[in-house]
């Protein structure tokens, strides 16, 4: 749970008479991650060298066309009826039943799509055409002009004064008569001894000529109308059309789909295959598996055929295990919170996984500054809601239900504590305080809050380099323990030499940060020399000790942005209470005597609290577990681990 | 030099100069170019920062593809770092500077659509753009048809640029003209970035981005002219009416047919030996080209002389690595064929012979 799952390297090698049974096997359990090793192929003039390729292509061309197909009846290609397979389809057999249906389909769909097409241009050229309804000039006389060579069309905006500069040496007219964001209608003339000119011009400055069918003449108002009548008529001739395909998609659709799923089945596998490293007689697989199921894939391997070599490698948690896909484990009750680390990014193979703490501070995060019973009822209830389905508006949240109901519970916990019912501070007692009325305390209390929760993050870093055996930067990285350390010496020589009334000593802390000091600042040199590179400084000692001066100050800044973050923990905790507060005034405003108006913009104020500060709170919330909290121990980086699965439907 | 420059600039650039100190060294360049075969140039090349990234692939899949595909993602991490630790104002320009990239893994997309390449053989191509990249390349890949891959980018700032094109693709069959206007779209973006910032960083920023349009524009027009044999009004069409060095009346007078060689001196009279190098065109225009990059590169490293808080130190620092790993995926695809290095040290932007 606080690690990714541990992963195990395996190669196998296989007869290439088992090879589908094996890929099957692979494939079946969502266990198995592959590695591309087809370079490791030696076999070049092996009879099947590129028989996979070709089936490979052939399968996807006939899922491609298979889809097509099933568009154009109008049925839903996502969901293929799945069943169990154990040969690829025969690309003969698919290709003839393909061949078949796309005959019959194809016919009717080329009338459509050619009706349809003569709409799409009928359309575009009503839009060129409409803007220049006002102008009183025959079109066809005017490209028909007997001395004048003319083009009407659209160009890119940019294009327009490049076109003309290229026209500079013949006498030409360039007239916008349109314009649009992007695109403006021009008519582009000249003599008709420079059409060729002309043409080349337009042609080159990407003008798009608007190309008028012969059947329109007259004005440009007289074109729109009789463009539009045509219009209909095609729309007609389309509907007729689809009746012949309904009927033909009420015959296949069975067995279209069953093919379908043979034919994706038959590719995905001929894609793995693909991925192999192919010697004579046999294949070489390679790839990652979870170290808990190495002996389950063992054991389903081996009943295949006992002709199979299996060898496997245990994979330690090291900084430079990068190659190492990431499958993360946490119980299902964190899974949720799981989406938000793999959101910022999926651990490295050595790094902690950081969703059990981010299961514990996000909602308490969140509760802190959001804490009403009646606020976080409504947010449980919704989240509970999206969570079972039974809200469709919530249901498009998916995975952030939970994450949701979490923040709804611990914001009613701390409502009891703040003493909060719907911004009501007068029901209930507050069993720790008001926020509003102590303003001082919650804000100390969220910055000293901040700094248990950094130094968390600084120690788990500290934990993280010790398993990962990066002394250097364990010792002197900026999150390591020299960072810690003069996080601590900087926060105690400040409330010693602040707050003298609690007799922390002054010197001891001073020299402590002198240390720490030393030890950021000097870090890349001691990293260096622990390291053994020389020279210890790049760009002589002036670079070096500019560069310092900008690392600590950075540093300096950080550790004080990064703890003054946590204050708006507290300022959002006193800030729902008067927002709450605000609503009531508003309320009393429209209805003195507290009648209907009152709750009515009571209402308003609840939908606008959960909604819109419940949203920002979720961003604010956030922005604290990525910056302040992941920066200081989780880097990322790690591969997500993407399981070889013939069952798309299972693998999304 | 404003407050506002120097508190800006002052804590991302001292890491750039730091990072400056990381490029390879001529002693390293030399040393790499000694090596007797592809294994003795990695082992070399894992000695230095590139080291990390090789790291990442077992020696024995080390190949000399995957070694320059590897390498590239240094230039990538190191455009986040930089672009993530600059202002604001600088953040736009970096950010356009990188997406140069995107807009050649967007050719490479097309071209591997046209030629019928699948997935697997253009990934190793495309640079590691990264997860703010808007390219759905392998979706596009697999549409295995320009017009669909096109419609996959609606919505993404290519595809208005793309929609144009379109037309043209659709009636001529050929990448050209889609490429021309993303390359035309993608540079008057990006001048228009520059041309936001404030007078000082402009400065600096044309210093590099001027130059580099500059060298862009010319090499177009000459190219349009001389290869493509394109008319007058196609090659101005084709080509910016904008640039730091390089104006709009040497274009269009390339454009016109005047003589080249000419126009190539007057534009850029330090160059040494523009007639030599002009005299045949089709063999002169790569080596034009590297001698301006040769150019670029030394503007590069002049923005770290003077004022220390400017836009011109992470640009330079990163086209300055940008050019380095170029020059490192030649030696490598050198050293795996065997090329002897009077051969291949005309494509190097770092000059071997000197």
């Amino acid at each position: 749970m606080f690690y990714p799952q541990e992963m195990t390297e395996i190669e196998i090698i296989a007869p290439a008479k088992d090879l589908i049974a094996v890929t099957k096997a692979l494939s079946g359990q969502g266990i198995f991650s592959q590695t591309d090793v087809n370079y490791l192929g030696t076999e070049k003039n092996h009879p099947q060298a590129n028989l996979w390729q070709e089936k490979a292509a052939a399968y996807s061309v006939f899922e491609r066309r298979l889809h097509s197909i099933l568009l154009s009846l109008g049925v839903d290609k996502t969901n293929p009826k799945q069943r169990d397979y154990d040969t690829l389809i025969e690309t003969e057999k698919a290709k003839s039943t393909i061949d078949e249906i796309e005959k019959q389909v194809k016919e009717l769909v080329d009338q459509i799509n050619l009706e349809t097409k003569k709409i799409d241009h009928l359309k575009t050229v009503l839009m060129q055409i409409e803007p220049l309804s006002g102008i009183d000039v025959d079109f066809s006389q005017l490209q028909n002009a007997k001395y004048v060579a003319s083009i009407i069309g659209i160009i890119p905006n940019e294009h327009i004064e490049r076109l003309s500069t290229s026209l500079a040496r013949i006498p030409h007219e360039l007239f916008t008569l349109s314009q649009k964001p992007q695109k403006s209608v021009v008519w582009l003339a000249a003599s008709r001894d420079n059409s060729d000119m002309l043409d080349r011009a337009a042609r080159s400055a990407y003008l798009d000529p608007i190309s008028l069918p012969q059947d329109f003449k007259g004005t440009p108002a007289q074109i729109v109308e009789s463009v539009k009548k045509t219009i209909q008529e095609s729309e007609a001739r389309i509907k007729e059309l689809k009746e012949p395909l309904a009927d033909i998609r009420k015959a296949k659709e069975t067995e279209l789909t069953d093919l379908l799923w043979d034919i994706k089945c038959s590719h995905l596998t001929t894609n793995a295959i693909l991925k192999y490293g192919r010697l004579k007689y046999t294949y070489i697989i390679v790839g990652w598996v979870f170290s808990s199921q190495v002996e389950n894939l063992r054991s389903k391997l081996k009943a295949i055929t006992e002709d199979i070599v299996i060898e496997t490698r245990a994979t330690k948690r090291e900084k430079d295990s990068n190659d190492v896909p990431i499958a993360l484990s946490n119980p299902k009750l964190l899974r949720p919170f799981q989406m938000l680390v793999s959101n910022y990014a999926e651990p490295k193979y050595g790094e902690l996984d950081p969703t059990p703490l981010v299961a514990i501070l996000f909602p308490l995060l969140f509760g802190t500054m959001f804490g009403d019973v009646g606020h976080g009822l409504v947010l449980a209830v919704l989240g509970y809601l999206g969570m079972t389905k039974k809200l469709k508006f919530m249901k498009g949240l998916g995975g952030l239900n939970p994450i949701i109901f979490a923040c709804g519970i611990v914001s009613m916990i701390f409502g009891f504590l703040y003493g909060s019912l719907f911004g009501f501070e007068d029901i209930l007692p507050a069993i720790w305080l008001r926020p509003g009325e102590s303003i001082m305390t919650i804000l100390i209390i969220t910055i000293v809050a901040g700094v248990v929760v950094l130094s968390v993050g600084y120690l788990l870093n500290i934990y993280n380099l010790i398993k990962m055996k990066d002394w250097p930067l364990l010792f002197f990285g900026k999150s390591g323990v020299a960072g810690l350390w003069l996080y601590w010496s900087i926060i105690g020589t400040g409330l010693a030499l602040v707050m003298p009334q609690y007799g922390l000593p002054k010197i001891p802390f001073i020299i402590a940060t002198v240390i720490g000091v030393i030890a950021i600042g000097g870090a890349e040199v001691f990293i260096r020399l622990m390291e053994g590179h020389r020279p210890l400084l790049d760009g002589g000692i002036g670079m070096f000790s500019v560069q310092v001066f900008f690392e600590l100050l950075e540093v300096f800044i950080s550790y004080l942005s990064n703890t003054l973050s946590f204050v708006r923990v507290g300022a959002f905790a006193v800030a729902h209470g008067n927002l709450s507060g605000v609503f009531f005034i508003l309320g009393r405003m429209v209805s003195p005597s507290e009648g209907i108006g009152y709750w009515i913009v009571f209402l308003i104020g609840m939908v606008f609290i959960v909604g819109f500060e419940g949203l920002i709170v979720g961003i604010q919330t956030m922005r604290l577990t990525y910056y302040e909290i992941f920066g200081k121990f989780f880097n990322g980086g790690g591969k997500r681990f993407e399981p070889l699965s013939l069952h798309p439907a299972e693998n999304d | 030099m404003s407050f506002n420059a120097t508190s800006d600039y002052a804590a991302g650039n001292a890491r750039v100069r730091v990072k400056y100190s990381t490029l390879l060294t001529r002693k390293d360049f030399v040393a790499l170019s000694e090596a007797t075969d592809l294994d003795s140039l990695l082992t070399q090349l894992k000695t230095t920062p590139y080291g990390a990234y090789l790291e990442l692939a077992k020696d024995k899949e080390l190949t000399a593809r995957r070694a320059a595909f590897l390498i590239r993602q240094r230039l990538s991490d190191e455009f986040h770092t930089i672009i993530n630790a600059s202002p604001d104002s600088a953040k736009n320009v970096l950010t356009q500077v990188y997406r140069l990239h995107e807009v050649n893994n967007l050719k490479a997309v097309l071209r591997g659509i046209v030629i019928n390449s699948n997935w697997d053989k253009v990934r190793f191509v495309l640079f590691p753009f990264g997860p703010e990249g808007v390219l759905p390349a392998q979706a596009m890949v697999e549409s295995g048809n320009v017009a669909q891959a096109v419609e996959l980018l609606r919505g993404t700032p290519y595809y208005d640029t793309l929609a144009f094109a379109m037309n043209r693709y659709s009636a001529e069959q050929s990448l050209f003209p889609i490429e021309v206007a993303l390359d035309l779209a993608y540079w008057r973006e990006l001048w228009s970035e520059v041309k936001k910032l404030s007078r000082e960083d402009q400065d600096y920023a044309l210093r590099i981005i001027g130059s580099m349009l500059d060298m862009n524009n010319l090499m177009w027009a000459i190219r349009y002219s001389v290869y493509h044999k394109l008319s007058e009004e196609e090659v101005i069409n084709y080509t910016l009416p904008i640039g730091y060095r390089v104006h709009d009346d040497s274009i269009r007078s390339i454009a016109a047919g005047a003589e080249i060689t000419h126009i190539v001196k007057n534009l850029y009279p330090d160059l040494r030996n523009v007639d030599d190098v002009l005299l045949d065109l089709h063999t002169g225009l790569p080596r034009l080209e590297m001698m301006l990059e040769k150019q670029i590169a030394q503007k590069c490293h002049g923005v770290f002389e003077g004022n220390p808080f400017q836009i011109g130190i992470p640009l330079g620092y990163l086209v300055l690595l940008d050019y380095e790993i170029r020059d490192l995926t030649v030696l490598i695809e050198a050293k795996a064929n065997q090329i002897p290095v009077d051969k291949y040290s005309e494509f190097l932007t770092f000059d071997l012979m000197k």
